[in-house]
């Protein structure tokens, strides 16, 4: 069949997995439902569904590598089109995560009445962001230093030393999570102890679980470097992993306050998934007799193709979004630092205008009542 | 005619210069309650702050503060 193709596309087959997902992700939510709301068999209804989704994740991606490492349908088109959609898949990340942002900057900059207008509000011990905080942002950002290391090893073709570098990059998610989890043991407040603990927990937690995540996507990339189904030109999931995780570097920054965790769990999910497989390929080529695979569906054609593109491993697109991304960033930054100065400036002035201590509120002579004369 | 009766609202404060005066009323709660805490109930001089703060505030704000104040689940930096 693939010989009679004419074209590069790849015309999937008809293939159960939508479908199975779609209904455990129906129950899923049903049953978390009711388990939540303690109905009968809730629990049941939800496990099945957790257990049917995880089933599906299984077999599709399964059936993606069998068509991609063995059956050859991963033509350059085909990764571009691959790499398009985990593109458009981090753009929406960024956006779930900048929510939980202004969640936490609505309600830390000018604290609602109900809070008693302070921040933090009464009663809420701040974790000290110097601490365990910090550690694990320096420990997040190790972690993407070494999937770039693992990404120029499989593109070198050094495989053996890419999957080391993998292992550095698991190990050191996993240490962040460890951390995590100390921390949230320890925390002395909870995610009901008020619009602090609430964007608090949200934020990390979901952050701690993307680094999960993130930590299982590269261990998947080590096994397949291991396997030698990554290559110089062929590496897409190393580099949606990898993109995932300097992604989610640029994500974090400010770390003033606990809450601002998050950046750093982000940026230790976006190193992990930065495996190349090309690279890793490579290395495993030079070391090990080829693997006993099917040919590959593309023909002549497609190594045409390839070397238009150059042998340099990375691809078009790649090239395009890296002085795009860059510049988005930059542009991020300026805009970051504007609004900090911004507030600044604006809480300076209104410091000089109410004064912090409660001596100065007394002391403060009231205001002129505006004289209203009578008509 | 008798005397006229003097109708007032609190002053124009330059702090809370928004439409929304939910923070004016908010803050003229806590200067009068840290007057008193500074001053003793004896003074005059706090009487000004009740007078803004029962001008400014709902009273079932008030009555949910004071009720918070004495179980001691205030919220605000009193």
């Amino acid at each position: 069949m693939i010989e009679s193709q004419r074209h590069s596309y790849h015309l999937v087959d008809p293939s159960p997995w939508p479908i199975s997902g779609s209904l455990g992700a129906l129950a899923t939510t049903v049953g978390g439902v009711m388990y939540m709301h303690s109905f009968q068999g809730g629990a049941t209804l939800l496990s099945l569904g957790l257990l049917f989704i995880l089933y599906t994740m299984f077999v599709w991606w399964r059936d993606v590598l069998r068509e991609s490492t063995l059956e050859g349908h991963h033509t350059k088109v085909v990764q571009l089109g691959l790499r398009y959609g985990f593109i458009l898949f981090i753009v929406s990340e960024v956006m779930f995560f900048f929510a939980f942002f202004w969640a936490f900057f609505h309600s830390s900059l000018a604290p609602t009445v109900e809070i008693g207008g302070i921040w933090p509000p009464k009663g809420i011990g701040v974790l000290d962001p110097w601490e365990i905080p910090f550690l694990n942002t320096l420990i997040l950002l190790s972690s993407g230093a070494a999937v770039t290391w693992a990404h120029h090893a499989i593109l070198a073709g050094k495989e053996k030393r890419a999957v080391y570098a993998l292992a550095a990059t698991v190990l050191l998610a996993l240490v962040f999570t460890g951390f995590q989890g100390m921390e949230y043991y320890q925390a002395p407040f909870t995610i009901s102890d008020s619009i602090y603990g609430s964007t608090f927990f949200l934020a990390t937690g979901f952050h701690g679980f993307h680094v999960i995540i993130g930590t299982l996507f590269l261990i998947i990339c080590g096994i397949r470097q291991y396997l030698g189904h990554l290559t110089k030109e062929h590496h897409v999931g190393f580099e949606a992993a990898a993109w995932d995780r300097r992604d989610y570097g640029r994500l974090c920054s400010p770390r003033n306050d606990p809450k601002l965790d998050l950046g750093l769990f982000e940026i230790e999910r976006s190193l992990i998934p930065q495996i190349n497989y090309s690279a890793i390929n490579k290395e495993f080529r030079v070391f090990t007799p080829p693997l006993e695979l099917p040919p590959r569906g593309n023909t002549g054609e497609e190594d045409n193709r390839k070397n238009q593109c150059g042998n340099s491993g990375q691809s078009q697109i790649s090239r395009l979004c890296s002085g795009w991304v860059d510049k988005a960033v930059k542009v991020g930054l300026a805009c970051f630092v504007r609004s900090a100065r911004t507030v600044l400036a604006f809480k300076a002035q209104v410091g000089r205008l109410e004064g912090n201590p409660p001596a100065i509120y007394l002391d403060l002579p009231p205001p002129e009542p505006i004289a209203y004369e009578p008509a | 005619m008798g005397k006229e009766i003097e109708l007032k609202t609190a002053p124009a404060d330059y702090r809370f210069p928004t439409t929304n005066q939910t923070r004016h009323c908010f803050t003229r709660y806590i200067e009068f309650h840290r007057c008193v805490a500074a001053k003793g109930d004896e003074t005059s001089d706090c009487e000004r702050f009740a007078k803004y703060y029962r001008s400014l505030c709902p009273s079932e704000w008030v009555e949910r503060w004071n009720e918070q104040r004495e179980n001691g689940t205030f919220p605000g930096p009193l």
